[in-house]
């Protein structure tokens, strides 16, 4: 590689840029399956997850984010990809937050590669990234789609992990990042290791596990809600 | 792969005949071949003939008033009339009369200059009644081929359907089968000779004085239950009459229903579809000819029109009804549904024209999908559902159609499990029946209240006996049969013009079902069913051909084939009193796989 390299803003979405989590896309899936008793059975079992999600989430989201896709098993593609675009259009779209499309243009800005990293899915993602323009490249959770139906298995890596921090650096020597003059914004526990690779990290509406690392390791923190 | 294939200088200075122009394909196809091939030499359309109006005057109304010749009217604009003076000849005439009904004159001259007859034209009924179905479909192949056989170097496209495969189950190949669906030997000539004497015979029954008594026996019953006073001979008599009439059409259709059955067929369209295969086989040998096959054919991906399409089509009465609150399509997840948009049928249409012009052709060209990129009856079904859900949720005219309809989704049951239609039917019927005949002791406030049930449960069987109607018009496609239709022999031919590609590859089913199929139907064919008129096309620069004199039709004939017109009148619809009636009357009335 010749010249300087360039530098990255790795965006956490949930959190940073909108208020929800991705727990509300597996519930808004589930509970739009085809026919009345299957969104049932699914809601039940998306509802299952959600305290594993409290309990595991400050730490590691692996198997959480497993599980709340699980029940998405056997729903047909087809279906899968109208409802992430219903989802994202009406959903996500109105909860994006200005403080979290600020720090998008401020980073643009400053010359930095924008990359949205999510536990979202993919067919929600996308459309997001594309609605923002801002975005170079995101990261995300991928459900195995076979003969158009939807396994309910992630494909590794899940992202969410610990592994965030080995991610960012493979992710950076495949990019040509600098990860010295990136900089990452994060909200959630399994953060932590991500903005400690980078040069300049800056917490925004941080969990409690996330707020006392912060303060531990006196990195900026940002707090807005809209 | 024989020598590369260039679709426009093939057809450049070639001259063609086109029946059934006034369909769905038949304009297709002929607006592509203008649009994109405008070195064509002359195309001489065919159009049955109607009192008071010449064909020059059909054709100009044809042109200005559909969309399907958009295109033509973006590229040439002031232009166009000069083109078509050029390019095309409408002649009046009719292919269910022999020599089609023209004049010796106009006969000689298009024996001595074509080159290629597509043959669009035919009946697409479901279950027509018999004499018509022979009439168009098997007597009017016929003399086309006879046509084609007395020109110097004409070679003959006729346009058949892949259902001509009947109940045969698994992979179909390209090619005529010598048996029937069901195993039986084919003898054309046999089969027609026998039809034809079970109509006579069932004619004659009809007519015969036993038959007219106990008709009139039964209306007088009728008219005397109803209290007729004052004329009632008369009355009689003119009600014998019709229903003398309707028994008659409803003994043909049965007729044509058993016949298709006995072979082997699911309906009479692919019964006499069949036959006219058959026929051309055995009785032209020697004129070259190509049978192309499309599947269901189905609303245009891109042109003329993205979304395009005409009428009735095929799977738009059972996409409306799917659109309703009814919920249980008999239907079987894996079963192929094979569509082919109308303008990829058309691509494989110029290249087996082209191929039988340098007489490279096949025998047998199918032009379908399910072989390569196949489409599932569950996987139609969820679309169908996601369309619905997006159309509702953003047009949806109440909040319940907002919010709960737009979530109904319908469910695949299997066809005599369950609760279904028929049997919900009889139930309703059964308590129309019931609550109709209450006995004299009960109260009249009770007694009204038991008749206003009645009539709301015989209202309720109606609609239900429509919809169980409709669904078993289309049980064979979706329920009874898992059949692939092969389709390789189109792409055996190296086409140059990647315009003219046949690749159904290229479809990608969620966004031409949901972002142009169901947008098409609903613009096109769902404002028939609510007996509205779907929104008319009004020329930029509307055509004016130069007026032709010269009779090009013996007026001895009498014309029999089905006309299809660019939309169906919505009065027809609006007169069977509902929207489902007219959904039901469409499926009568369209047929997988075929144009006009």
């Amino acid at each position: 590689m010749t010249g300087a390299r360039q530098s990255a803003a790795f965006i956490r979405v949930e959190g940073t840029l909108v208020s929800g989590g991705c727990l509300s896309a597996a519930a808004y899936f589930a509970g739009n399956a085809r026919g009345m008793r299957e969104r049932a059975l699914r809601l039940g079992q998306v509802a299952l997850t959600a305290p594993v999600y409290q309990w595991l989430g400050q730490t590691d989201r692996t198997l959480a984010n497993r599980l709340a896709y699980l029940p998405l098993r056997g729903m047909n593609e087809d279906r899968l990809r109208e409802l992430a675009a219903e989802y994202c259009e009406n959903i996500l779209k109105p909860s994006v937050m200005h403080g979290g499309v600020e720090l998008l243009r401020r980073a643009r800005k400053d010359g930095h590669r924008v990359v949205l990293i999510s536990d979202s899915l993919s067919l929600v993602i996308e459309p997001l990234a594309e609605h923002l323009r801002v975005v170079d490249d995101f990261v995300c959770n991928k459900v195995e789609l076979r003969d158009g139906e939807c396994t309910g298995r992630l494909l590794d890596p899940v992202v969410g992990g610990h592994d965030s921090g080995p991610w960012a650096k493979r992710y950076a020597a495949e990019h040509g990042i600098d990860l010295e003059r990136s900089v990452a914004y994060g909200a959630h526990g399994p953060d932590l290791l991500l903005l400690s690779t980078v040069g300049f990290p800056c917490v925004v509406n941080p969990d409690f596990t996330l707020r006392r690392a912060a303060r531990d390791a006196d990195w900026p923190v940002m707090d807005y809600r809209v | 792969m024989s020598a590369p294939l260039s679709i426009r200088e093939t057809y450049a200075g070639k001259h063609l005949l086109l029946t059934g122009a006034t369909g769905f394909l038949g304009k297709v196809w002929l607006c592509m071949l203008l649009e994109r091939v405008p070195e064509v030499g002359r195309v001489y359309v065919l159009l049955r003939p109607k009192a008071l109006v010449p064909p020059s005057q059909r054709f100009e109304k044809m042109v200005n008033g559909s969309a399907a010749f958009a295109p033509l009217h973006e590229r040439y604009g002031t232009g166009l009339s000069a083109f078509l003076d050029e390019r095309i000849k409408v002649i009046d005439g009719d292919v269910s009369e022999p020599g089609l009904g023209l004049t010796p004159a106009i006969r000689a001259s298009l024996e001595g200059s074509l080159d290629l007859i597509v043959h669009c034209a035919g009946l697409v009924d479901f279950n027509p009644d018999l004499r018509k179905g022979l009439s168009a479909n098997v007597h009017g192949t016929a003399h086309v081929a006879e046509l084609a056989s007395r020109c110097r170097k004409a070679g003959l496209m006729h346009v058949s359907t892949c259902y001509v495969a009947g109940s045969r189950q698994g992979f179909v190949e390209e090619r005529v089968y010598p048996d029937a669906p069901n195993g039986t030997i084919v003898d054309v000539e046999a089969e027609i000779a026998e039809s034809t004497a079970a109509i006579v015979a069932t004619e004659k029954e009809h007519a015969s004085d036993a038959f007219r008594a106990r008709l009139a026996e039964e209306v007088s019953e009728i008219v005397h239950e109803r209290r007729h006073n004052g004329s009632s001979e008369r009355l009689i008599a003119s009600m014998t009459q019709r229903l003398s009439r309707e028994r008659l059409k409803t003994a043909m259709v049965d007729l044509g229903e058993t016949r298709a059955q006995k072979l082997g067929f699911v309906n009479a369209y692919t019964y006499t579809k069949a036959l006219a295969e058959h026929l051309l086989v055995k009785r032209y040998p020697k004129v070259p000819t190509t049978i192309l096959r499309p599947s269901i054919v189905e609303s245009a991906m891109s042109f003329p029109v993205a979304g395009w399409n005409q009428g009735f089509n095929t799977s738009a009465p059972i996409v409306y009804a799917m659109g309703t609150w009814f919920r249980a399509v008999p239907a079987k997840a894996d079963v192929p549904f094979d569509v082919i948009p109308v303008d990829l049928l058309c691509n494989g249409m110029m290249i087996a024209g082209a191929a039988l012009l340098k007489r490279e052709h096949r025998p047998v060209y199918q032009v379908a999908t399910s072989e390569r990129n196949r489409l599932t009856v569950g996987r139609v079904c969820e679309l169908i559902d996601l369309g619905h859900r997006r159309y509702y949720r953003a047009h949806g005219k109440t909040t319940l159609e907002r919010a709960v309809l737009s979530r109904w989704d319908a469910t695949m049951v299997d066809a005599g499990k369950g609760l279904t239609l028929d049997r919900m039917r009889d139930f309703a019927a059964d308590v129309g029946h019931v609550f109709a005949n209450a006995p004299k002791r009960v109260p009249p406030r009770w007694r009204e209240r038991a008749d206003k049930l009645s009539q709301g449960a015989k209202h309720v069987s109606h609609k239900l006996d429509e919809l169980y109607r409709l669904m078993e018009m289309y049980r064979p496609f979706m329920h009874d049969s898992f059949t692939v239709f092969v389709a390789r022999a189109l792409n055996t031919h190296d086409v140059l013009e990647p315009e003219f590609q046949f690749d159904p590859m290229c479809i990608e089913w969620r966004s031409y079902w949901i972002d142009v199929h169901m947008p098409g139907i609903r613009r096109w064919a769902f404002p028939l069913f609510e007996g509205k008129s779907p929104p008319s096309y009004r020329a930029p620069h509307p055509v004016k051909l130069q007026r032709d004199e010269e009779p090009s039709r013996d007026v001895n004939g009498v014309g029999a084939t089905h006309d299809s017109p660019e939309h169906e009148s919505p009065k027809r619809a609006r007169s069977n009193g509902s929207v489902l009636h007219a959904a039901v009357a469409a499926v009568v009335e369209s047929a997988p796989g075929e144009a006009e």
